[in-house]
């Protein structure tokens, strides 16, 4: 394979996969008006994926994923506990939770640093998108010379998907109106941990990948840009992943090719540039939107 | 009063609140025929809201000897009993036309992985033209007006099909058109051997609309056909007014719409 596609398919997989997983749950948060949860769970877990790395000292997916849950849980356990016993009002206990749990995440991070060269600050902000390329196997079929990370991302996806599609009607009806929905719904709080659950485990497996920075950018903007234009949840989470996919695939050729659009002297961070994009398309939407409504009035 | 044997609501020493030991209600005991008409009428901050919230588990400190609905626990009669929240609770930007909402009504009856089909749509259809809407099936529910989007709701508990219907406050701030309507459809269900309670605040209508009240200040002050509850004497205990002209026009200067 051609050297620069061997560089840039894998690392544009990785941002489109993460792109369809973070996308289509992130529609469900915000319809639910719960955009900081994944957030939180996301500066959350932080401690538990680097003491899982610091236990095994390996970047395996089955140790963060077990070092996030852990660290999960106790943010869980720990911001109820101030609820209850130091009565915080509870968006309170969980910003001081969360925020404590990422300062000591990166803190165990600085410590170990130096010992680890595999895992840095900057790689948990931004990921490791310029770090993937695609080995041709001599000997093994095409798919032996593909990175681990997509292949997490594309099991991320496939569930963050489906579990939209099997669960989509449920997802619905309790974000419009949860009162109702836990009365009468057919499984609400089996549902509602579930969602939890998934987020959860998008966000710790697409972590690696492309960081945290660019794993909130792509949970809360792609369906903050498609929310004012869409007429059904179906077509907003089409749309918010489509457009996602197109910002996330001209961020990355933006960055990685920086020296020769852009004319700067080195690439740029891709994973950076996807999420700055992101932004900046949330409060474009918003206005375009308001545009066509006051030509329409 | 018609129907079953077992009443429609049952509820006895209830007591409710948003914090431990804070109750907003206390020791409430009422119970409503099936196929009765009820509003539940109060102050302000009487907790009316909290009372049928409590009874429905969405208040997170309740305690009662006994919470009965259809003769039995909640879990086991859910899709039997419809609740309709107030309208301002709810964000009306979500993005879905009329008939999706409707369709809501629907789902506990398809269970977790049956997929709304053709057969859903079309009692969906029907249940928003008995309220009135069948023009406005694909309309967004952001753009219809107040009344047309209370009428949603009543689709959606109508489309479930449930015997005991629960509303909080289904005629406040809407047009006088869909308040004779919605108190219309109302009516052809009780008439049809459905119960229903209301939250109700316009002394007003109480009469014109319903057929038993209960009057709330924190506890129940009186419960019984509308008649007897709205006396001078009950509505001044219960809003704070004595006796001086006619408490119930005081009440309804007091008392505006809530937003």
């Amino acid at each position: 394979m051609n050297a620069a596609l061997a560089v840039d398919l894998p690392a544009l997989a990785a941002a489109l996969l993460a792109t369809l997983a973070c996308g289509t749950l992130g529609n469900w948060l915000v319809l639910r008006k719960e955009s900081m949860t994944g957030d939180a769970i996301a500066h959350a877990v932080l401690p538990g994926l680097v003491a899982g790395f610091l236990v095994t000292g390996t970047r395996s997916v089955a140790a963060m994923f077990i070092g996030a849950a852990i660290a999960g849980a106790a943010a869980v356990v720990l911001s109820t506990l101030l609820r209850r016993v130091a009565r915080l009002e509870a968006g309170a206990a969980l910003g001081l939770v969360f925020t404590a749990f990422f300062a000591l995440g990166v803190l165990l991070l600085e410590s170990q640093g130096a010992r680890q060269v595999d895992l840095d600050p900057e790689c948990v902000l931004f990921g490791s998108l310029e770090t993937l390329f695609y080995a041709a196997p001599a000997d093994a079929p095409w798919h032996a010379g593909v990175p681990a990370e997509v292949w997490t991302l594309a099991g991320a996806a496939a569930l963050a998907a489906g579990f939209s599609i099997v669960f989509g009607k449920e997802l619905a009806s309790l974000a419009f109106d949860p009162a109702h929905a836990r009365l009468a719904g057919a499984a609400p709080r089996f549902v509602e941990r579930m969602l939890l659950a998934v987020v959860s485990a998008v966000i710790v497996a697409s972590f690696a990948a492309v960081g945290s920075v660019l794993v909130l950018a792509l949970l809360v903007c792609p369906a903050l840009i498609a929310a004012p234009h869409a007429r059904s949840v179906r077509g907003q989470i089409l749309l918010s992943v489509a457009i996602g996919s197109l910002l996330a695939a001209a961020g990355y050729l933006v960055a990685a090719h920086a020296d020769e659009i852009l004319g700067t002297r080195t690439a740029l961070n891709s994973a950076g540039m996807i999420a700055t994009l992101l932004a900046l398309a949330v409060p474009c939407s918003h206005l375009v939107r308001a545009a066509v409504s006051r030509r329409s009035a | 009063m018609s129907g079953g044997a077992t009443p429609a609501l049952e509820t006895r020493g209830l007591s409710a609140g948003y914090l431990r030991d804070e109750p907003v209600v206390r020791d409430i005991s009422f119970t409503l025929a099936r196929g009765s008409m009820t509003a539940l009428i109060g102050p302000n901050g009487a907790g009316k809201s909290t009372l049928i919230k409590a009874m429905l588990g969405l208040v997170p400190f309740v305690t009662a000897e006994r919470i009965a609905f259809l003769g039995t626990d909640l879990a086991t009669a859910r899709d039997r009993v419809a609740y309709i929240p107030q309208r301002s609770q709810i964000d009306w930007n979500f993005p879905a036309c009329a008939l999706d909402i409707v369709e809501m009504g629907l789902y506990p009856s398809l269970g977790l992985f049956r997929r709304a089909g053709r057969e859903t749509r079309e009692k969906a259809r029907v249940a928003l033209a008995t309220v009135g809407l069948a023009d406005s099936a694909r309309a967004q529910i952001g753009a219809l007006s107040g009344g047309q989007q209370q009428r949603v709701l009543v689709a959606r508990a109508l489309a479930q099909d449930a015997e005991l219907f629960i509303l909080d406050e289904p005629f406040a701030n809407i047009d006088a058109f869909t308040e004779t309507s919605l108190a219309e459809v109302l009516r052809g269900l009780r008439d049809r051997g459905r119960t229903i309670l209301a939250v109700h605040h316009d002394l007003r209508s109480v009469r014109t609309h319903f057929d038993d009240a209960i009057l709330l200040s924190h506890t129940i002050v009186a419960q019984g056909a509308v008649a007897q509850v709205m006396t001078d004497a009950t509505l001044a205990q219960a809003y704070g007014f004595h006796a001086e002209g006619r408490a119930e026009d005081r009440a309804e200067h007091h008392s505006g719409p809530r937003a």
